[in-house]
């Protein structure tokens, strides 16, 4: 029995929307990067990790479903547009609303809203850099997930691929910068009095993430 | 707009505008705990490294002007597999 037309649209529509829903899991990864208690931090099974993960996910579902064929299940993914033009145009409005409304808009928005509340955390004695990282994160979604997508290889290892290159991106580029914001805070920590070292430590640990992996791999051998 | 730009120009800003500026304060605040008599040690050997790191940046940008003191030393990318 073939299936329905109106299914394999359903199909289709859920398919285009992966995207927008990982831009979304974008959005939604920046807001609980501020959330998550202790500083910037990230607790494996937090709400950052749980929301960057789903944003892989979604961006490599197609992929991903490729492993049902393996398994002997037939996923026959419905190829070409949607026929039905009011599913058409469900799928192209909630797509346009989530890019033009959401991460053009919105993010920045909220973005600017963590800049004031870098402020307040300061007056109240806190630190303000995790709303400045969040702020700036949320102004980077859109380039956060061209990032993303560039690391998709399209294979059925496609989830793992981009975490993978995601880790590398994480401990070669951005963790030296981090090492240089640590430095930075050593020295002022030094000046007025307070615990310095533990900032050295991070600092040569952000700097040699990639030598501590290989240090555990050979030490697991 | 990127997360890798914001985190730069930040680390950017920390090390030539922050650090300069609190170089000053510190070597102030510890010629004035000095004539005060007392400890003026931390302030001043907190003061240098600001200090240093502001004249690291004024030799960084005489000889390449748009490369920023803080970026990264590319890393070739680690093969973790």
């Amino acid at each position: 029995m073939a299936t329905p037309q109106l299914l394999n649209d359903i199909v289709n529509v859920l398919l285009l929307l992966a995207p927008s829903a990982a831009c979304l899991s974008l959005v939604l990864a920046g807001i609980s990067l501020r959330r998550e208690g202790g500083g910037i931090s990230f607790v494996i099974g937090g709400s950052f990790t749980k929301w960057m993960f789903w944003a892989v996910v979604f961006l490599t579902l197609q992929p991903l479903l490729g492993w049902f064929s393996s398994f002997g299940v037939g996923v026959p993914l419905p190829g070409g547009g949607i026929s039905s033009s009011w599913l058409a145009t469900f799928q192209s409005d909630v797509g346009s609303f989530v890019t033009n409304f959401v991460v053009g808009r919105l993010a920045t928005t909220v973005a600017a809203y963590f800049v004031l509340r870098a402020i307040l955390d300061s007056a109240a004695g806190g630190n303000p850099l995790q709303s400045i990282l969040t702020a700036m994160f949320m102004l980077g979604i859109q380039t956060t997930y061209n990032l993303l997508q560039s690391y998709n290889s399209g294979t059925q290892y496609a989830t793992a691929d981009v975490l993978d290159s995601l880790w590398t991106y994480l401990a070669s580029t951005i963790m030296p910068i981090a090492a240089g914001l640590a430095i930075i805070g050593a020295i002022i920590n030094f000046a007025t009095q307070r615990p310095v070292l533990r900032l050295v430590g991070v600092a040569l640990g952000l700097l040699s993430v990639a030598a501590v992996w290989q240090l555990v791999l050979a030490m697991a051998a | 707009m990127s997360f890798y730009n914001g985190i730069l120009n930040l680390t950017n800003w920390g090390g030539n505008v922050i650090l300069p500026t609190l170089a000053g304060l510190f070597i102030a605040i510890a010629i004035i705990q000095f004539s005060k008599g007392s400890a003026y040690q931390h302030a001043m050997y907190g003061g240098l490294p600001c200090k240093q790191q502001c004249r690291k940046s004024r030799g960084t940008r005489n000889t390449t002007s748009t490369t920023a003191c803080f970026a990264p030393t590319p890393i070739a990318p680690c093969s973790w597999r």
